[in-house]
């Protein structure tokens, strides 16, 4: 019973963090000196989880976390989910196929899902006619967008795992991966 | 069945991911979808944490700057004397035309502006997604910021209310891709739509190859759907371009409002009822006099024909020549 607390618990605290997150980045991240950034906070997130989650409670937090985006955003519904999807999707299938281990190759991991959000992102606008001049914005602020990626991925993901620790979620998914158990 | 299902599970479970978005995208079209009871809770959370952030950070800012200030202020008193005089000799000049304005416009019948509730707000957040460009205010539906909306600051049109929650309102801005606006040229009146292009200018287009536009025109409101004030500043061309082929010319065109620097806009009331849909008494209703004046000078004064002497020979007035031009397409998303 107290497990199944915990595990309420720690996905309420991870939309509360991407609540926090999407404050942030709507508002210090838009300062004229940061907003070159391009920063997505919540797709550290989104990359986090698709490494240290099951594929259905990391699917149900994508959705929550893709609507959280889109009531912070003029997107059209449904969009911003499906890029962060995505990018879950893919990081699963790259953990099946490479191992993960290092923080390093989190890093990396972090720094394609950028690239697979971005393309994925294109794709989606080109299809609905919503992309204007977006492609061009988007490939100049690409490069700062990946390496910002990089530099906060380590905090994000170490303050990701200090809650999963803070909610004994961290040992189930420790678990989990040495079981190699999914669902 | 249920084996079935179990050995697929992960493919399935695939597909329904891909499938949910998908759904939303067709079914909610280019447009946000309005809030729901989850996305109420979720931003009465976020709200507060962007007003708490931005006011932290402005006021951390303005002390900065009061000290910074506080260096250099006999100097800057000394050129703000001196900026006062000038201003003081402007004001004096202004008022004189502002008078003459006002007998021309008295002259010319010219329509009053649409008047409105407005309701000033403060900018408190702007798009989490860079490729989209919305704005979040601090005013909402309790104080009686609705949807659809327009929003304008000093310098110009900023955009229209796309979502309302009790005390936060969303604006879809003028450069988001999936914004249009109805616009005129100033100088002569050519018709066209502004759209967005997710950047920091906007296009103007359907705008005929032949139209005369050049660099430094003025792009303003042309009130058409009547969301809008006719003659608000839109922005101001920046370049023209006319392809080797076909019948339109695209022209960029570069904000009034600096949408980076954005604090406080106003927003504004529409007419309750579209102009398309207005009675004669609701026209009536909202420029009393204006109708009556009219009828009378039809009355006393169309019998004069144009080649009679006697004829008044009132100005053209300035909606004069976009009555002559032919109206432009317009896309479904035009405001």
């Amino acid at each position: 019973m107290i497990h199944e607390i915990y595990r309420a618990a720690n996905f309420l605290l991870v939309v509360l963090l991407c609540l926090i997150f999407s404050a942030l980045q709507s508002v210090v991240l838009k300062l004229s000196a940061l907003s070159w950034l391009e920063l997505d906070l919540l797709l550290l997130v989104v990359v986090f989880l698709s490494l240290h989650r099951g594929f259905m409670e990391g699917a149900c937090l994508i959705l929550v976390i893709g609507r959280v985006a889109e009531i912070h955003s003029g997107a059209p519904t449904g969009i911003l989910t499906a890029c962060y999807l995505s990018v879950f999707l893919a990081i699963l299938f790259t953990k099946e196929l490479f191992l993960v281990a290092t923080t390093f190759s989190s890093i990396i991991l972090a720094v394609a899902g950028g690239l697979i959000w971005k393309v994925s992102f294109l794709i989606l606008a080109q299809r609905y006619g919503i992309l204007g001049n977006t492609w061009r914005s988007s490939l100049e602020y690409l490069a700062p967008f990946l390496l910002s990626l990089g530099m906060f991925s380590r905090p994000v993901f170490h303050l990701m795992r200090s809650l999963d620790q803070w909610t004994h979620v961290e040992r189930e998914s420790e678990a989990r991966e040495l079981t190699g158990e999914e669902f | 069945m249920w084996n079935i299902i179990k050995e697929y599970r992960h493919y399935l479970a695939t597909l329904v991911l891909v499938v949910v978005p998908v759904i939303a995208l067709n079914a909610g079209g280019k447009s946000p979808a309005d809030f729901h009871w989850f996305d109420r809770a979720a931003v009465s959370v976020s709200a507060p944490v962007q007003s708490a952030i931005r006011w932290s950070i402005e006021t951390s800012w303005d002390a900065l700057q009061s000290y910074v200030m506080l260096l250099s202020t006999q100097s800057n008193n000394r050129s703000l004397a001196l900026e006062n005089r000038r201003l003081l000799n402007e004001i004096a000049a202004f008022q004189e035309v502002a008078r003459e304005n006002d007998r021309l416009r008295h002259l010319v019948d010219f329509n009053a502006p649409l008047e409105g509730r407005k309701i000033v707000a403060q900018v408190i957040a702007q798009d989490v997604n860079p490729q989209f460009r919305m704005i979040r205010l601090n005013k909402g539906t309790k104080q009686g910021v609705e949807v659809g909306m327009a929003v304008i600051a000093l310098e110009g049109v900023v955009g229209r209310v796309i979502r309302a929650g009790n005390d936060f309102s969303d604006v879809l801005s003028l450069l988001d891709s999936s914004s249009a606006i109805d616009a005129l040229v100033q100088r002569n009146r050519f018709r066209g739509v502004v759209e967005g292009q997710g950047g920091s200018t906007l296009s103007m287009k359907y705008l005929r190859r032949t139209d005369d536009v050049q660099e430094g025109d003025l792009i303003i409101a042309s009130g058409i759907g009547g969301l809008f004030p006719k003659g608000l500043t839109i922005g101001k061309v920046t370049s023209v371009k006319k392809k080797n082929f076909g019948i339109s010319q695209t022209v960029e065109v570069a904000p009034a409002a600096d949408f980076n620097r954005l604090e406080e806009v106003t927003v504004i009331d529409p007419p309750k009822v579209p102009l398309e849909d207005a009675t004669l008494e609701d026209v009536q209703d909202r420029f009393p006099g204006k109708h009556t004046k009219k009828e009378e000078r039809h009355g006393e004064k169309h019998p004069a024909k144009p080649g009679d002497e006697k004829a008044p020979k009132t100005p053209p007035t300035p909606s004069a020549p976009a009555a002559a031009t032919p109206p432009a397409a317009h896309p479904p998303g035009a405001q």
